[in-house]
């Protein structure tokens, strides 16, 4: 436990130098913009979510600039430990990310709304949305993290994509489905009445980072640095 | 339990090169010059002792016990170009490591910094070779480890700088319960501080013991074009013909097999490697 705890630390301590002012300004000022355009705080989460996704690949990008693979391991840490380690930074840096950018674009509506611009704080449903976007950007992580794993970061960045053609894929398959199927059509609008997607929702989340985790596992205990 | 080091058996493949059968012990107290051309597998068997790859068979023991990832703790690995975030600082150098060191000591890591005029403030892309060198050897030492393990420490330093880390490495094995294990092709840094020194060429040990013995293993030999037989030419390691004669290396214990008219001159740790590398290339 303590050794994941220092590999977390580790991971943060790695990445700490990028997390500048400069990056900072630039988060809030994009998040303000589209979270004030489009009257939703779903907009400004997206953007904190999306920040997030690009800092899960900052470590990998050091451990190959400067080995740290190599160090971790005269650090006396398990493969595994530091594969976890990964898993929860990330997960802490998208609640940071949702967190910070929720209380932003909040704040931005609230004065947009004193000010005329606004109607509140994002409509109905804003919750939802969030949960969904937060879902999304997981599933690109959980596609993303085994490859860095697999094959580091400069090999992994071309198949980095991949998370984004694979959801791309994936919604056109199920509009698809969903229009030329009036049963899957009526089976979902069922579902939504019931709300069971929330949790079926988390529940599939969890199914693929465990998954997501296991296959990084595998993938990096064979990795030669 | 005099040796602090055991490697036995280590093999590993990679692709065409292969890593065979390396043993040898390093001493207690003492510091072990792995020596070997660009290529010949030192780097390899650095990484495997420190589990960073994993070889096909072999085992490594620290203290008499296993090597796992765990006995790390008790190695000061000082690596070419440090393992460290090129934007840390030396104080997150210190933030980020510490922690994994039960007996990590703060006050220690200041002292070392300031005596190698190191500013804390400074970030290690700022720092020259020599510097960084340095910033490896102050983690290590402040971490009290029991052995040092240098993987081409002085490569690209000047002679003053590499004269600084040779003295430091005098220091560290002044308590005989420790050990150093330092690989490098300036062989010149050995002269000054390896008592003890293994040889490796093409993935195989090819000497492990005392330096001087090595030394006195060998010897240098030149003569006039015609002074030798086929035969004799068989003795001569790295066996080399020009205009006004040949040169070339042989065991001292076949000198009397050559005829007297031969100059046997003592020779460097320099000289072995080049011919023993001549020697494998032309048996090749």
């Amino acid at each position: 436990m303590t050794k994941l705890k220092e590999a977390i630390h580790l991971d943060y301590v790695t990445v700490k130098p990028y997390f500048t002012v400069k990056n900072l300004l630039i988060f809030s000022v994009v998040a303000l913009f589209l979270t004030t355009m489009s009257d939703n705080i779903s907009s400004g989460i997206g953007v904190g979510l999306m920040i997030a996704t690009l800092f899960v690949s900052y470590p990998f990008v050091l451990c190959e600039k400067s080995n740290l693979d190599a160090l971790y391991t005269t650090l006396s840490v398990k493969r595994k430990t530091v594969v976890q380690g990964r898993y929860v930074f990330t997960l802490l840096l998208n609640i940071c990310a949702v967190l910070f950018s929720f209380i932003l674009a909040t704040a931005g509506l609230l004065i947009a709304k004193a000010a005329g611009f606004s109607t509140g704080i994002g409509g109905e449903g804003y919750l939802e949305s969030t949960l969904l976007l937060s879902a999304i950007f997981i599933l690109i992580q959980c596609i993303q993290l085994p490859i860095f794993f697999k094959l580091g970061y400069t090999k992994a960045k071309v198949f980095s994509i991949l998370p984004f053609a694979v959801m791309m894929a994936g919604y056109m398959a199920f509009m698809t489905l969903k229009n030329i199927s009036t049963g899957l059509a009526s089976f979902l609008d069922k579902l939504a009445g019931s709300g069971l997607i929330v949790p079926l929702l988390i529940a599939l989340i969890v199914v693929i980072v465990f998954i997501s985790y296991g296959l990084s596992v595998v993938f990096y205990r064979k990795r030669e640095f | 339990m005099n040796n602090l080091l055991e490697v036995h058996g280590l093999c590993k493949e990679y692709g065409s090169f292969t890593l065979n059968n390396v043993s040898f012990d390093v001493p207690r107290g003492y510091i072990m010059g792995f020596v070997g051309p660009n290529g010949a597998g030192k780097t390899t068997t650095i990484k495997l002792i420190l589990n960073i790859i994993s070889g096909s068979s072999g085992s490594v023991k620290l203290f008499g016990q296993d090597m796992d990832v765990a006995q790390n703790e008790q190695i000061g690995v000082v690596m070419d170009t440090p393992m460290y975030v090129e934007d840390w600082t030396l104080h997150d150098v210190e933030k980020a490591i510490s922690p994994f060191y039960s007996s990590w000591d703060k006050g220690k890591y200041a002292n070392y910094l300031n005596q190698f005029g190191l500013n804390p403030k400074k970030k290690v892309k700022e720092l020259s070779r020599g510097m960084k060198v340095k910033l490896q050897i102050a983690a290590a030492l402040s971490h009290d480890a029991k052995f040092l393990l240098l993987d081409e420490p002085t490569s690209g330093l000047d002679p003053v700088a590499r004269d600084e880390i040779c003295d430091l490495l005098r220091e560290f094995v002044a308590n005989e319960n420790r050990s150093v294990l330092f690989s490098t092709h300036i062989t010149t840094d050995l002269d000054k501080t390896a008592d003890y020194v293994t040889f490796i060429l093409n993935g195989n040990i090819i000497f492990t013991g005392e330096r001087d013995a090595l030394l006195e293993k060998y010897a240098r030999v030149t003569g006039g074009p015609v002074d030798l037989s086929a035969e004799q030419k068989k003795l001569v390691i790295g066996y080399r013909e020009h205009s006004t004669g040949f040169e070339g290396m042989i065991e001292t214990v076949s000198i009397g097999k050559l005829p007297r008219t031969i100059v046997v001159e003592e020779i460097s740790l320099d000289e072995i490697i080049i011919y023993m590398n001549k020697g494998a290339k032309l048996n090749d």
